[in-house]
């Protein structure tokens, strides 16, 4: 036992002792700092898209579906936008990379796949070359879904609703026909194609649906082609569109013709030219040009002479 | 600008019996000059006053029309092309044919009226015998006095306006009805002791109109059958020109006692002058101006084409029919107008006379003869 | 430089201080610089100041009131006119009755003139209704005019003279006046009186011209106190 420890030593012999341990109450001196080591500069490659020749073989460079690798397309892809700053470019673009790319879908993949898959398809059948063959033996197309899902079932109340497409003139139809069943058919029209599109999912199951449309289609056309009681009723400015056949301007005209003694058949371009001019004025706007024309028509015919 | 027409015009029965009093009574004119050759499209054809006085003295011009004329002391028409092209159809018309329609149709202020004016004022130089309706209004909306017919039940009458007509007709034709005799085709009785039997002069049904205000509506609808009769059998060539035709078409005014609103068939007169809106007739022709309300902002854009004004059912009536167009002023016919209106010294002040106040005027008023008559009153 | 005087278009107050106070606002920012309706006087500005002009190319211009426009027929003495006769701001009324009444004007003249015989009948008469009633309204300007001075208990009609501007406006004003005598004062009456008392006024009768000259008497025979003028 060292009973120094206890004891109470003098000034002189305070540093002797170095069992106390010195706290760092003073700054160290400072060591001599360690030697840094050498940045390593590596050379990076430049990317590969780069040295592309133009008239490479794509399928090679993206074969098949995978994520964006800016160094490996060869185009200038801009994608997303951040306020006050230049455009952002491809590298280190994470948007770009979240979003699919279809890069292993270019044309001449698609035949190599095609081409790959063609001897264990049937061929093509003869007749349907043209787009217009197939409308004209196919004219009803059907539009089914089926959805998949990552999960335990395999149901989508969505698979039941079906398409059904086709062109209105397809049909048989004349003129009174064709007018009533644009009115039946309304928004499942468009004039601008001639598209009818019947979309049914009112009933369970998909089959079910397509036999609805069938239904319709049928309904709609044979209803299309009666005539109801009450359309006799219909006065001139009630007609869909000027009928001159009907009107009582041909009526009046004949009438003027036979009076002056003047054979209406040497006239019938003139009556044509008045039938024309009427239906513009009456179906179209009512303007200079058309007052104009129905002038000049209405001259010819009241001041035509007997050839 | 000025108030319109119809605002200021005294339809009062008052105004209506004093213009009857004062329209002069029927003289053979002296000498009537004839037209020059061929007119030109600009200039200014007057019309001498005494034939004014008879053929628009009753009626015929409106009261905006008449101040004109008062203010620039000289009637002078403008001829213009759809007045030419009148002519020139009916140049080419064969009258053995029935009678062409033409209608004439184009903006407020175009001239429409006045097209149809100078037309009477020329068929009357030639021999034509005119049926003029200057304001169907008159017949329509306002009439002066409205009488239930003892003739047909139903019916109304309009004994002012009916004398009135007679009157005008009687102005207008004096010269023609001195020289023609046209006879009426069967007896008509208008009551027990005033009878016109067969055979005798048609001056005798307008006088008795006249005279006999009562009877004035069916007299003015017999004139009317008779002259047809007479035209169809080649005694006369029958211009009939009718101001405001699409009035016809529209729903009228006139009630009756019992607070119903007439139709255009209950009304003798009209209903009467509708028949001439057919062509059953030959031996003449029908001009038709439409009337189209413009002239404030709510009433802008309503349209002034045949069809919309004369609506279906006058559209049937007039089919086939030949529509003219009148237009505003070209510019050369705009420019000859503001001449016009500096040598009658209508144009006061000295930035009109210049060429920059001659442009703005015709760019304000899009040269509406209208709109530039009013526009150019007041510089 | 203090906040208030950096705005150009206020009314400033001008008090025997030195402080100005601001008494309107205008609801133009001061960048907003007054319009030029008239062509002469764009004309004037390109040619003479084309420096100015050039600053005023791209700067902001407080729109035009609507009366004033560049038409070759607009005139300021029609406008005053409009301005001083008009009531509860139907100021496209008063424009419109005005027109009329030059019509009017022109209308009756040109009938009298044309059946005058002489040329000296001819030429009393005016064809022109602006400079006729520019003439009218010169006729009818009183040249000084007398205001109240309360002095010693006593109200004395001290002769005052007046500016042009002023009596213009007086000369209108008694036009009008002179006009509204009649029982309704609708457009329909107002308007041949109105005609009626131009037409007097030019060739120097009616009742406009005779307040004149009731008043020029006045002031003729007030002519002692005119002193009064600066008590």
């Amino acid at each position: 036992m060292n009973l120094s420890r206890f004891c109470v030593s003098n000034a002189a012999s305070f540093h002797e002792d170095e069992d106390y341990e010195r706290m760092p109450f003073l700054p160290q001196p400072k060591k001599p700092a360690r030697p840094k080591r050498a940045a390593i500069y590596r050379n990076v490659m430049p990317p590969r898209y780069l040295q592309m020749a133009t008239n490479q073989n794509w399928n090679d460079v993206w074969p098949a579906a995978k994520s964006f690798n800016p160094s490996s397309v060869p185009l200038p892809v801009f994608m997303g936008w951040l306020k006050g700053q230049p455009r952002l470019g491809k590298f280190n673009n994470p948007e770009l990379v979240k979003i699919p790319n279809f890069f292993h879908l270019t044309p001449p993949n698609i035949k190599k796949q095609c081409m790959a898959l063609k001897k264990f398809c049937s061929p093509w059948p003869e007749g349907l070359e043209t787009d217009e063959k197939i409308e004209k033996h196919f004219p009803v197309e059907i539009v089914t879904r089926d959805y998949c899902h990552a999960s335990p079932t395999i149901r989508d109340p969505r698979a039941r609703t079906i398409t059904m497409r086709f062109k209105l003139s397809q049909l048989e139809l004349d003129d009174h026909s064709r007018d009533k069943i644009i009115r039946l058919l309304g928004k499942r029209y468009n004039p601008l194609n001639d598209l009818v599109t019947i979309e049914t999912s009112s009933c369970p199951f998909k089959k079910q649906n397509i036999d609805y449309a069938f239904y319709l289609l049928t309904v709609v056309y044979y209803e299309s082609w009666k005539t109801e009681s009450w359309e006799e009723l219909k006065e001139p400015q009630d007609w869909e569109r000027f009928f001159f056949e009907k009107s009582s301007s041909r009526k009046k005209i004949l009438d003027f013709l036979k009076t002056v003694d003047i054979n209406a058949e040497t006239k019938k371009e003139d009556i044509k030219e008045y039938e024309e001019a009427i239906k513009d004025i009456v179906d179209n706007q009512e303007n200079d040009e058309t007052v104009d024309a129905y002038g000049r028509s209405v001259a010819k015919l009241l001041f035509s002479q007997v050839k | 600008m000025l108030t319109t027409a119809r605002c200021v015009a005294k339809r009062s029965s008052l105004s209506l019996l004093k213009r009857f009093m004062c329209s002069p009574t029927n003289s053979v004119t002296s000498s009537i000059s004839m037209p020059p050759e061929k007119p030109i499209i600009g200039t200014f054809e007057p019309i001498k006053k005494d034939i004014y006085e008879r053929l628009f003295g009753v009626n015929g011009f409106e009261p905006v029309a008449v101040e004109l004329f008062e203010v620039l002391d000289d009637k002078s028409i403008m001829v213009r092309l759809p007045f030419i092209q009148l002519l020139e159809y009916i140049e080419k018309t064969d009258f053995d044919r029935p009678a062409n329609r033409y209608i004439l149709w184009g903006r407020q202020g175009a001239g429409k009226t006045f097209t149809l004016n100078h037309l009477a004022y020329w068929g009357y130089l030639n021999g034509f015998c005119l049926v003029h309706l200057a304001s169907p209004r008159d017949w329509l909306d306002e009439p002066a006095e409205i009488e239930v017919s003892e003739s047909r039940p139903g019916r109304l009458d309009f004994p002012l306006n009916a004398a009135l007509a007679l009157r005008h007709f009687k102005n207008q034709n004096s010269l023609f009805l001195s020289k023609s005799e046209l006879k009426v085709s069967q007896k008509y009785t208008w009551s027990l002791r005033e009878i016109t039997e067969q055979g005798e002069p048609l001056v005798n049904v307008i006088d008795h109109g006249i005279s006999r205000m009562k009877h004035a509506s069916d007299c003015y609808a017999v004139l009317l059958k008779e002259l047809k009769i007479a035209a169809n059998n080649n005694l006369c060539r029958l211009m009939v020109l009718a101001n405001d035709v699409n009035l016809f078409y529209k729903k009228p005014l006139v009630k009756h006692a019992d607070g119903r609103v007439a139709s255009v068939e209950e009304m003798t007169l009209a209903r009467a002058f509708m028949k001439m809106f057919k062509n059953d007739w030959k031996n003449g022709l029908f001009v038709g101006a439409t009337y189209v309300n413009q002239s404030h902002w709510k009433n802008r854009l309503t349209p002034y084409y045949p069809k919309a004004l004369l609506t279906d059912r006058g559209w049937e009536d007039f089919d086939p029919f030949i529509p003219i167009k009148v237009e505003n002023y070209s510019d050369m016919e705009a420019d000859s107008c503001l001449d016009y209106y500096t040598d009658k010294m209508l144009l006061q002040r000295p930035q009109s006379k210049t060429p920059e106040g001659r442009e703005e005027i015709k760019a304000i008023n899009a040269r509406n003869p209208f709109e530039m008559y009013k526009f150019c009153s007041n510089l | 430089m203090t906040i208030y005087q950096s705005f150009n278009f206020i009314n400033k107050l001008v008090t025997k201080s030195p402080v100005i106070y601001q008494v309107r606002w205008s609801v133009w920012p001061p960048m907003y610089v007054r319009p030029i309706p008239r062509r002469e006087n764009q004309l004037k500005l390109i040619n003479e100041e084309p420096d100015k002009f050039k600053e005023l190319t791209f700067s902001p211009i407080i729109a035009a009131p609507n009366d004033h426009n560049a038409s070759n027929f607009y005139d300021p003495f029609l406008r005053r006119f409009v301005n001083v006769v008009h009531r509860s701001g139907r100021k496209a009324e008063y424009e419109d009755m005005i027109r009329e009444v030059m019509y009017l004007i022109k209308k009756k003249q040109l009938a009298e003139w044309r059946a005058a015989d002489t040329p000296e009948k001819k030429a009393k008469f005016e064809l022109d209704p602006l400079v006729l009633m520019k003439k009218a309204v010169a006729n009818v300007k009183p040249v000084v005019i007398t205001k109240y001075i309360p002095k010693g208990g006593v109200t004395y009609s001290v002769p005052f003279p007046v500016l042009d501007k002023t009596s213009e406006y007086i000369g209108m004003k008694w036009i009008n006046r002179a006009a509204h005598d009649h029982p309704k004062p609708w457009r329909a009456i107002h308007v041949p009186a109105l005609v009626r008392e131009f037409i007097f006024a030019f060739n120097g009768e009616g009742k406009a011209i005779k307040q004149k000259y009731d008043l020029h008497k006045l002031a003729e025979t007030n002519k002692a106190y005119a002193h009064y003028r600066w008590d």
